[in-house]
C-alpha cells in the first residue's frame, strides 16, 4: 500500500481541468504529476477514486526509485489520451498485438532497469506497459540456451546435477 | 508528518502557491511508509534481479515467450527425452522458473500436436489444467491417435485448427458436443478424399461458435444449427471434386447470413449456390452492417447474383475473383460484365456511415488503382480509397505483392483463352464504367500488345486526374508512341497526362539488353524532353531496375528530368 497524504484543495490555476498528483520516490523524491496522465494507471485511479467524494488532493508514495518513476511518467506521458486495448478494463483481453514502435526504443535500456520498469508497471496497474516489458524480456531470451537465459537475467542455476537434466515433466505444479 | 505542501515544495514539477494548507492523515502515512520501505528494501536487492518479480508477472513474460518462440520438435521420437525447443527451455533455467512455468496453467493451452507430438501434448493439455484450449492437429502425422486426443479435450476446446488428409480421417469425432468451442479451420489439400464432417456438427451444440474456416471438406453441413451468429465465416471448396461438393442452397445460405448481423469477414470460393433467384425488394437483402470484408469467387453469373442479395457498407473491402464463361462480344457477355460492372459501381459509390468517411456522408473515392491484362484473358483491377504512396509521391507497390494491405476493391475476370476477342482492351471496357475519375495513382501491369497508343490516349482521358504512374512489364514501345505524342498543336493541353508529376518503369523492356533498347531510352529522352518544351515536364522518373543501368543512360535522362534509379525496389 502506498502512502497517501490528502490536502485540500482541487484545482490548480492554469492546469485546466487536470489535477495534480503529488508521486513520492523510494528515494524521497517529490514528482508533481497531471492526474490525467497517470489515468493509464489503474492503480493511481483507484486511489483517487477513494478522495473524489472528499475533494482532497492526494500524495502517493511508491515503492521504487525517481529514475523509475520518471520513466513511467515518460510513457503515460507519451499515451496521453490515446486509447490502448490493453489498459481498457471493459475490453475483451487483447490478443498478441503488434509492438509499438515507440515502445520498442523507449524500452531499449538495460536489464536491469527494464525488470524495474515492469514492476513499477506491474505494481501500477499499467497494463499496456506491462506488456510490452513482458515482450522486450522475451525477445531478449528468444532462441537462447538455458545458460544463456542465465547470463542475459542474472539467474543463478540452483539445480542440482540430476534436477538440471530431468525432464520438466516430472516437475510438480 | 509531513504535509503536502512540503512534499511539493521539494517536488521537481509545478508550483505550490495554489495549494492549501496540508491536512495530512499522519497515523495512516506513518503506517504504510513502514510497508513501503520494507518494499524498497527487497527492491531488487540480489545478484538475479528477475527473481524479484512476482511469479505471475514471470509467468507473463513466459507467454511472451511463448509467442516468438514456440514449442517444436523434430519428430524423430514420441518419448519425452527428444530434445524438445522453444519456450518451455525456461523450465531449465531455475527451480523457481521451472515451478512458475509447470505451475502457470495458461501457458500450456495452445496445443499444436505436430509441433510437440502427441505425448507432450497430453502432457500440455494436463497442465492446462481446465482452462480453454486451442489445439492444432495435422491429422497425418499422428493419425492413429489424435481422434481420441481430441475427444478427450473437445469439451473445453476454444480454438480448433485440424489438417486432414488421410482418405479415412475419423471426422466422427466432431460429432461431438463443443460447447466452448469459438474458432473452427479445418483444411484439407488433397483432392482424392472425401472428407465429410460429421453430421449433425457437434451434436448441434456448438452456442460460442463464431468463427468458421473450413477449406477443401466436401459435406459442408449448411443447414446445421450451429451455423449461426458468425462474425467470420470463410468457406473454399478447395480441390475437393465439384461433382461431389455439396453446395449450398439460396435459402441455407441467406439463413446462416440472417443469423450472423455481426458478420466481419465473409469468403465463399467456389461454393456459391447453383441457382440463385435474385432478390426483387430491397427489404429482403440480407443487411451485413458490420461487414468489412467480402470475397466471392465462382462464374461470373455467381457472384453477381450472391452479391446481389446482400447489403453491404461501402467501407467494406470486396474482392470478387469471376471465370467469365461467355465471350464478351455475345450478348450473355456483355451482360454479365455490365452487371459485375453496375453491381461494383454502386458499392464504390454508396453513401457511408459519418463515422467511417473522411466527410460525413461520404464515401472517399478510389484514388489509387492497379490494373492488370494479361494476354487479353485475365483483367485484374485493384482499387485503395488511398494512396499508394505519398499523396504527391510516386507510385510504390511492393514488387510480386498480389494482395497488398487495405484494398477497397479487387476485380478479377477470367476467360478461357482467346474467348474475349474483343475489338478494345478489357480494361478500359470495365474503366469506362466505374467512378474511378478521382484516381491520382495508377499502377499498370500489362503482357498485352493491344495497348496501343490509341488505348493509351482513352485511358488517359477516362482517368485524367492521374498524377503519378508506373509501369511494369508493359510494352513501352507501344506506351512511348502515346507519350511522345503532343498532337497537331504541339501544345501542353495535347500531351497524355499533361498533369503527370512522376512515372516509374519496373520490370519492362527496357531494362533488356535486347537490340533497341537503347532506342528506347533515346525515345524516353525525346519524349520528356517534348514535354518539358510544351510546358508539360515530368518532375521524377524513377526506375526500378534489376541490373545497374548503363551510366550513358543515367546521364541522358538526367539531362531533362529529376532521375532516380534504385538497385532494389524503394520501400
Amino acid at each position: 500500500m502506498p502512502t497517501i497524504v490528502s490536502v485540500d484543495d482541487s484545482t490548480v490555476p492554469g492546469e485546466g481541468s487536470s489535477r495534480l498528483l503529488l508521486l513520492v520516490s523510494s528515494d524521497n523524491k517529490h514528482i508533481v504529476v497531471e492526474e490525467d496522465i497517470m489515468s493509464r494507471s489503474r492503480f493511481i485511479s483507484k486511489q483517487v477514486e477513494g478522495f473524489e467524494a472528499t475533494s482532497q488532493r492526494h500524495a502517493i508514495l511508491l515503492p521504487f526509485s525517481s529514475f523509475v518513476l520518471n520513466k513511467v511518467i515518460e510513457y503515460c506521458s507519451h499515451y496521453r489520451g490515446y486509447y490502448l486495448l490493453e489498459d481498457d478494463p471493459d475490453a475483451a483481453p487483447p490478443g498478441r498485438s503488434p509492438v509499438r514502435e515507440w515502445d520498442q526504443e523507449f524500452l531499449d535500456v538495460d536489464r536491469n532497469m527494464l525488470l524495474r520498469i515492469i514492476k513499477a508497471a506491474h505494481y501500477l496497474e499499467i497494463k499496456s506497459l506491462v506488456g510490452s516489458c513482458a515482450r522486450a524480456i522475451a525477445d531478449m531470451i528468444r532462441g537462447k540456451t538455458t545458460e544463456e537465459m542465465r547470463e542475459i537475467l542474472g539467474v543463478e542455476n540452483d539445480f542440482t546435477p540430476e534436477e538440471e537434466h530431468s525432464p520438466s515433466s516430472k516437475c510438480t505444479g | 508528518m509531513e504535509t503536502f505542501d512540503a512534499m511539493l515544495d521539494q517536488s521537481s514539477y509545478g508550483s505550490t502557491a495554489s495549494l492549501s494548507t496540508a491536512q495530512p492523515e499522519t497515523r495512516h502515512a506513518e503506517d504504510t511508509a513502514d510497508r513501503v520501505n520494507a518494499l524498497i528494501k527487497t527492491d531488487f536487492p540480489s545478484q538475479s534481479p528477475i527473481d524479484n518479480l512476482p511469479p505471475e508477472l514471470v509467468a507473463h513474460i513466459f507467454s511472451w515467450l511463448a509467442v516468438v518462440d514456440p514449442l517444436r520438435w523434430k519428430p524423430t521420437s514420441i518419448d519425452y527425452d527428444y530434445p524438445l525447443v522453444g519456450w518451455i527451455k525456461v523450465s531449465h533455467v531455475s527451480q523457481k522458473w521451472r515451478q512458475i512455468a509447470c505451475g502457470h496453467s495458461s501457458l500450456w493451452t495452445v496445443i499444436d500436436s505436430t509441433a510437440v507430438g502427441i505425448c507432450w501434448a497430453t502432457e500440455m493439455a494436463a497442465r492446462s489444467k481446465l482452462l480453454p484450449l486451442s489445439i492444432t492437429i495435422r491429422e497425418s502425422s499422428t493419425p492413429d491417435v489424435w481422434p481420441t486426443y481430441l475427444a478427450d479435450h473437445l469439451s473445453r476446446t476454444q480454438q480448433l485448427n485440424l489438417a486432414v488428409f488421410s482418405p479415412d480421417a475419423r471426422l466422427n469425432v466432431l460429432g461431438s458436443p463443443a460447447p466452448m468451442l469459438e474458432r473452427l479451420n479445418i483444411g484439407s489439400s488433397d483432392a482424392g478424399v472425401s472428407n465429410f464432417l460429421f453430421t449433425p456438427l457437434f451434436a448441434n451444440d456448438a452456442p460460442r461458435l463464431h468463427s468458421v474456416k473450413l477449406h477443401g471438406c466436401i459435406n459442408i453441413p449448411w443447414g446445421s444449427p450451429v451455423f449461426r451468429g458468425f462474425v467470420c465465416f470463410e468457406i473454399t471448396r478447395g480441390l475437393a471434386p465439384p461433382q461431389d461438393f455439396v453446395y449450398p442452397t439460396q435459402d441455407q445460405l441467406l439463413t446462416i447470413l440472417r443469423a450472423s448481423p455481426d458478420l466481419l469477414t465473409l469468403l465463399l470460393k467456389d461454393c456459391l449456390p447453383q441457382v440463385i433467384a435474385p432478390v426483387v425488394l430491397e427489404n429482403d437483402l440480407v443487411e451485413l452492417p458490420h461487414l468489412t470484408s467480402l470475397a466471392l469467387s465462382g462464374t461470373a453469373t455467381d457472384c453477381f447474383l450472391t452479391m446481389g442479395l446482400l447489403h453491404i457498407p461501402p467501407s467494406s473491402r470486396v474482392n470478387m475473383r469471376c471465370r467469365m464463361q461467355d465471350s464478351v462480344n455475345s450478348e450473355r457477355g456483355r451482360v454479365t460484365m455490365a452487371n459485375i460492372i453496375s453491381l461494383l459501381s454502386g458499392h464504390i459509390k454508396g453513401a457511408i456511415r459519418p463515422i467511417l468517411s473522411h466527410r460525413p456522408g461520404t464515401t472517399p473515392p478510389i484514388r489509387s488503382l492497379m490494373v492488370s491484362s494479361y494476354d487479353g484473358n485475365y483483367l485484374h483491377l485493384l482499387g485503395w480509397r488511398t494512396y499508394s504512396g505519398d499523396s504527391d509521391g510516386p507510385v510504390m507497390f511492393p514488387r510480386n505483392a498480389q494482395h497488398p494491405l487495405d484494398f477497397s476493391l479487387f476485380l478479377q475476370l477470367a476467360w478461357q483463352p482467346g474467348v474475349p476477342d474483343t475489338s478494345e482492351p478489357l480494361p478500359l471496357t470495365a474503366i469506362e464504367r466505374l467512378p474511378l475519375q478521382s484516381v491520382q495513382h495508377l499502377f499498370v501491369a500489362a503482357r498485352d500488345q493491344s495497348w496501343t497508343a490509341r488505348y493509351w490516349q482513352k485511358m488517359a482521358r477516362e482517368l485524367r486526374h492521374v498524377g503519378h504512374l508506373r509501369l511494369e512489364r508493359v510494352p513501352l514501345h507501344l506506351f512511348l508512341d502515346a507519350f511522345e505524342e503532343t498532337g497537331d498543336a504541339g501544345d501542353r493541353g495535347a500531351v497524355l497526362w499533361p498533369g503527370l508529376q512522376s512515372l516509374t518503369l519496373g520490370r519492362n523492356d527496357i531494362l533488356d539488353y535486347f537490340l533497341g533498347t537503347t532506342v528506347i531510352v533515346q525515345r524516353l529522352y525525346e519524349c520528356l524532353d517534348k514535354r518539358k518544351r510544351v510546358g508539360a515536364p515530368l518532375e521524377r522518373l524513377i526506375i526500378v531496375p534489376d541490373i545497374r543501368l548503363p551510366q550513358s543512360w543515367i546521364d541522358l535522362l538526367s539531362s531533362v528530368v529529376s532521375f532516380h534509379g534504385y538497385e532494389t525496389e524503394p520501400l
